[in-house]
């Protein structure tokens, strides 16, 4: 307790006997933290304060009076040079009319796509007639055309007793086959009736 | 939790080189892919299985794609071509499971401007807790300065 | 101060007081509070291997059902590239929503007499922004847009339409304005970054992939027109129904390369001498007058 009250007596004293015992500093902090801590600037002692970005730190923390010129804060010319070598950032001009040359080409597709449509829309009823009116003259031509055919499959299915494709070859030779039976027949018909005519004239 | 085969491997000293390909995140067995300790930086990696088959929503939940969403369609009907494409969310367990797999950054709750997945980052009718033991919100985003009253107000998030 | 010298009884009205009202489930059990041992088949209950095996034996992975060691059931569903594969093109914002900003302004926060930008927003110290994640800024969102009572000038990274016209209809004015990862971490911690002696880097135009959002004045980007930002601002006043106020903000906008208000890009600030230095040769001042565009997925 009476300790405290010395401390608390020497705060408030009004007499500052200074010449009175020198003040110790019993932190044991090493020089440079104890001039940090009293808010000086520490010299530099250690090879990593020599480094660049040490010495643009120093600046940071304590302006002109760390010693360190203004100069070297900034990029030096070899460091620009080298990142436009790089070349890893575009001009923005270039960039922007780049944009702009592709919003054109888009604006350009568009109203070239929407007058294609126009056109086509144009041209829309007639076209759709005229593919109705294919659709109606392929049944016809159809009738046209396959009737023979289907008769021809018809009559071969009817002579012989079963279904041959038409595709197959011996379809060709069947048909030739009944061509030649029937106008044999037909041969035989017409001498029948020839004979029979005569016949009916010797008779009568 | 350092099993006993991870301590040694960690305090080994130099070994005889080995053929065998380096144990790298691609290169290890399935059953070790919780990896607690990678070997270059000693930190938690995340599983990249689960990254590629699995999203985690902001409010915890993970979603996965259907298995077989794209065989067979012409065999399967109507319904499923629909709902082969949805995805699905994951029970209570494997969500666990799977935040134990990720690192905290997965972990974190992201903001993105145009997200499809949007809506779907709001969780409504818990009855659980809105906060743990931090005081931080589990599901809902974190609200600067707001009161309850207020911010359920403005935000539907609960 | 008042955060450290509080006695256990405040600390512990504290939680007591933020806790939610008492409910059944908070009186249940917590998971793994409480488990049954099981009794396996196999003689001595352990399933044919000694207490030692079992302990240096490798342990199943994280969540294993029993079957196929190589076959986990994380592995079992299909991948979508959907999920995951872009994390590192994808531009995260943060969201800050108008009912936030009120507050903010509210209890003294923000001032709203003075331009708001990303280094006010990140000076109160409620936001983290790391660009070193891919956090590229401020993402302004309308919750509370209907009731917006402040005239602010105000830079964001992104606004929805919803949030532009609130903050236009109270009189205000938004651009939104892109930083590339430089310039973000100097807005985001102007002090330590003076503290390293670094130069006020010069913002970089956005990428390609951006520069429309930019340009769009619909956006109210900072690289579009003055008369189409007008156009725009009376649009939005007519499409959703509100009168613009008469009243403008009168400050100046930032430059397109500019970081901070009224320091030039390219220069450096010394806390200490209370001094900004600029170069002033011709090379420097050259390279700090090029306007470059940001690479494509910085």
């Amino acid at each position: 307790m009476l300790r405290n009250w010395r401390v608390l007596a020497r705060s408030f004293a009004t007499t500052a006997s200074e010449e009175a015992t020198p003040k110790v500093d019993i932190s044991f902090l090493r020089p440079r933290h104890r001039i940090i801590a009293a808010g000086g600037i520490p010299p530099v002692q250690f090879d990593s304060e020599r480094e660049r970005a040490a010495r643009r730190e120093r600046f940071g923390r304590y302006g002109l009076a760390s010693g360190v010129p203004v100069e070297e804060l900034f990029p030096t010319a070899e460091e620009i040079e080298e990142e436009q070598a790089i070349g890893l950032f575009r001009e923005f001009n270039d960039v922007k009319k780049e944009y702009n040359e592709l919003q054109k080409k888009k604006k350009e597709a568009e109203v070239a796509r929407l007058a294609e449509l126009e056109k086509n829309l144009k041209k829309y009823p007639a076209a759709l007639a005229k593919y109705e009116a294919s659709l109606v003259k392929q049944e016809r031509e159809k009738d046209d055309k396959e009737l023979a055919l289907e008769k021809r499959i018809r009559e071969i299915q009817e002579y012989f007793g079963y279904w041959m494709d038409p595709k197959d070859p011996r379809f060709e030779v069947m048909l030739q086959q009944k061509e030649a039976e029937e106008k044999k027949a037909a041969k035989m018909a017409k001498r029948d009736e020839i004979q029979k005519k005569r016949y009916a004239e010797n008779v009568q | 939790m350092l099993t006993k085969a991870v301590m040694t491997s960690l305090c080994a000293t130099r070994q005889a080189p080995v053929n065998v390909a380096a144990r790298g995140i691609a290169n290890i067995p399935a059953h070790e892919y919780h990896i607690r300790f990678d070997q270059r930086v000693g930190r938690k990696r995340p599983a990249q299985d689960v990254l590629d088959r699995f999203k985690r929503l902001n409010n915890g939940m993970w979603i996965h794609a259907h298995p077989g969403r794209h065989k067979l369609k012409y065999m399967k009907d109507e319904t499923w071509q629909k709902t082969s494409l949805y995805y699905e969310t994951c029970t209570k367990e494997q969500c666990e499971i799977l935040d134990k797999l990720m690192t905290p950054y997965w972990l974190r709750q992201k903001h993105y401007p145009n997200d499809p997945y949007s809506a779907y980052h709001v969780r409504h009718n818990i009855n659980s807790p809105r906060v743990d033991d931090r005081g931080n919100f589990v599901r809902e985003r974190k609200k600067i300065l707001m009161d309850d009253i207020t911010s359920q107000r403005f935000f539907p998030d609960c | 101060m008042s955060q450290a010298l509080r006695s256990a009884k405040e600390r512990a009205f504290q939680i007591v007081e933020k806790a939610s009202r008492i409910r059944v489930q908070d009186a249940r059990d917590n998971i793994g509070a409480r488990t049954t041992g099981r009794q396996l088949k196999k003689g001595h209950n352990q399933m044919g291997h000694t207490q030692g095996a079992l302990e240096r034996a490798a342990k199943p992975p994280l969540g294993w059902i029993w079957g196929d060691f190589f076959r986990p059931w994380q592995r079992m569903y299909p991948g979508e590239k959907l999920f995951n594969a872009d994390i590192n093109s994808r531009r995260e914002y943060i969201p800050l929503s108008l009912i936030e900003l009120a507050r903010l302004i509210d209890l003294g926060w923000i001032n709203p007499s003075r331009p708001i930008d990303v280094s006010a927003l990140c000076a109160t110290q409620k936001f983290q922004i790391n660009p070193k994640i891919r956090q590229y800024g401020f993402d302004l969102t309308e919750e509370g847009a209907d009731s917006f009572p402040y005239q602010i000038d105000i830079e964001v990274q992104y606004a929805t339409q919803s949030a532009i016209a609130a903050v236009e209809k109270a009189g205000g004015r938004v651009r939104t304005a892109y930083y590339d990862v430089e310039s973000l971490e100097a807005a985001v911690n102007p002090k330590a970054w003076f503290e390293k002696g670094k130069v006020i880097p010069k913002r970089k135009a956005p990428p390609a992939s951006l520069i429309e959002y930019y340009m769009d004045a619909k956006n109210r980007g900072y690289l579009s027109e003055e008369t189409e930002m007008e156009k725009e601002r009376q649009l939005s006043a007519d499409v959703r129904g509100y009168v613009l106020p008469d009243v403008k903000v009168s400050s100046a906008l930032k430059s397109i390369d500019q970081v901070f208000h009224g320091i030039p890009s390219g220069s450096v600030v010394s806390l200490a001498d209370k001094k900004v230095f600029a170069p002033k040769n011709e090379l420097h001042r050259e390279y700090y007058n090029r306007q470059v565009s940001d690479k494509l997925y910085s």
